[in-house]
Parts: C-alpha cells; sequence; structure tokens
C-alpha cells in the first residue's frame, strides 16, 4: 500500500470509530414524542390564547429537558462515556428556541399577532430548532424538523386541526427515529 | 530518489506525521477522547474492535507519553477504567491534524 493509499485507510478507520461512538438514547425520543403528543393538540381542544398551553408547557418543557439529561447521563455511563460537554451543548441549543419563542410572545403584547400565530411561531421556531440540531449535533434530528415545518404550514392553512396533526406527526416522526436508532445501533453492535 | 506515491508532493509534511499518532489506533483513541470528555477501556475497545492485547498496549503508550490519563473507579463492585485526554495530548492532536490537512491539501 502507497503511503497515501495508507493514510486514506488510517483516516476512514478514525472516522468509522467516530461515527460508531455516539449512543441512541431511544428514550429520549420517545418521552418527547409524548410531551408533543399532549402539548400539541392542546392548543385545538383548549383554544390558541387559553393559560392551560402557558401552565403545561411551564411544566413540561423544563420537566423534559431535566428527565432527558438523567437519561443521557445514565445511558452515557452504562455505554462507558461521559460527554458533558456535547451535553452543555445540546442545553444551549433548545434553550435558544425557547428563549426566542419568548421573545416571539412580545409579539401578541404589541398586538402584532394573534394567539394563533404565535402557537404556529412555536411550531415554526421548533422546525429550525430540530433541523439545526441535525445540521450540528444528531443527524436523525434534521427530518423531525422537515416534518415540523410541514406541521407549521398545516397550522396555516388548517387552523382548526393544525396543531394536533402537527402533535401527531411530530410524535409519529419521533417513534419512527427512536426505533431506526434503535436498528442502528443493534446493527453496528453485531 | 524514486519516488513512491505521485500523490504526495512533500516528504517534510510526511516527515512530521511520523510519531505516537502515526498508529491510526492510537489517532482514533485521541480523536474520540477529543470528542468525549472520558471513555471506558471496554467502550474503547467496543468502538475500536481490537483485542485486549493490541488495546492495553496502545493505551500504555499514549499514557506513559502523557497524552491521556487512567482513572480507576468501581461500577457494580467491577473495576472500570476511564480514559481522558490531557492539554498535551490535545494539543499533539491539533498538531497532527493540522499536518494531516496541509498533506492532503497538497495531494489535491
Amino acid at each position: 500500500m502507497t503511503e497515501s493509499a495508507s493514510i486514506k485507510d488510517d483516516l476512514a478507520f478514525v472516522r468509522a470509530a467516530a461515527e460508531g461512538s455516539s449512543v441512541h438514547v431511544p428514550a429520549i425520543y420517545l418521552l418527547w414524542a409524548a410531551i408533543c403528543l399532549v402539548g400539541f393538540p392542546l392548543v385545538d381542544v383548549v383554544g390558541p390564547g387559553s393559560s392551560w398551553i402557558g401552565i403545561y408547557w411551564t411544566i413540561a418543557g423544563p420537566l423534559g429537558g431535566i428527565l432527558t439529561w438523567r437519561l443521557a447521563v445514565q445511558a452515557g455511563r452504562r455505554a462507558g462515556q461521559a460527554d458533558r460537554r456535547t451535553g452543555k451543548r445540546w442545553m444551549g441549543h433548545f434553550l435558544a428556541f425557547f428563549g426566542a419563542g419568548l421573545l416571539g410572545m412580545g409579539l401578541i403584547a404589541s398586538g402584532q399577532l394573534s394567539w394563533s400565530g404565535v402557537s404556529s411561531l412555536w411550531i415554526l421556531l421548533l422546525a429550525l430548532t430540530y433541523f439545526l440540531a441535525g445540521l450540528h449535533l444528531e443527524r436523525r434530528l434534521m427530518s423531525i424538523g422537515v416534518v415540523l415545518a410541514a406541521g407549521y404550514l398545516v397550522t396555516l392553512y388548517l387552523p382548526e386541526y393544525g396543531a394536533t396533526t402537527a402533535g401527531v406527526a411530530v410524535a409519529t416522526a419521533l417513534v419512527a427515529q427512536a426505533w431506526l436508532g434503535a436498528r442502528a445501533a443493534q446493527h453496528a453492535a453485531d | 530518489m524514486q519516488r513512491t506515491d505521485p500523490d504526495i508532493d512533500s516528504v517534510e509534511e510526511l516527515g512530521a506525521l511520523r510519531g505516537l499518532l502515526e498508529h491510526r489506533v492510537r489517532l482514533a483513541i485521541c480523536v474520540l477522547l477529543s470528542a468525549h470528555d472520558s471513555m471506558s477501556y471496554s467502550r474503547l475497545k467496543q468502538v475500536l474492535g481490537e483485542t485486549d492485547g493490541s488495546l492495553g498496549t496502545h493505551l500504555r503508550k499514549l499514557e506513559d507519553s502523557g497524552h491521556l490519563v487512567a482513572e480507576k473507579s468501581f461500577r457494580d463492585r467491577r473495576p472500570v477504567t476511564w480514559y481522558e485526554l490531557t492539554d498535551r495530548g490535545r494539543s499533539s492532536l491539533n498538531e497532527h491534524v493540522a499536518n494531516l490537512a496541509k498533506l492532503i491539501d497538497r495531494a489535491g
């Protein structure tokens, strides 16, 4: 083997090792599928301006974040690796979404957007957040961002059931990715 | 002197790649430990697919040269050895990757 072919071969080995070192945690996907499956349709059930939506997400959002952190740490320990820096990147990513969403609420206070519009805005921001997480953190989240973007469009043209449709679609996408990830991890282990 | 590889123009750059990280398993260990804060021996063995003898030798070389540190702990009453990249290991890896990038740039 020539020197350059040997270097290419070595780099392919290193790359395969790096790609095979991420830990997939299906429970996190299932957790957020359950949270979205309740939280999104709530908008259609109680109405976009209801305080129940705020109460639900104020509790479910941070609780989901804490549970996600715990599940990730436990899965990492079981697998035999610690990823504190990666955990902080994930936290920063989703806190940015939460911050942008809160700033978006100012559109209601200033009378520039209706409650229904702000619900769609949260879904659009979540679509962007998942898509960017797919680009920078975990590739399989990219498709969930696309599903959410489609859900956002549904909320524009089918306001009565838009949030429910988006919720069911994103929950299905999360469950599908949980399963696909578990299957890929199983294949890698075999 | 007859060149063995037309893709490589700079013997100097190739020379810079010699050393501890020349071996792909040691390079992969450092890359993995730069991406993750710490990894256990069994996890490294699983990801790299190396035998105990081979992996142990590479880890010892990296530890002896100050590229990584090992820490022993217990989980379910079983000993677990955790490895972490040192500052020296990180800068050595960065230097090696920079040399590789130069070489790849030159090879087009």
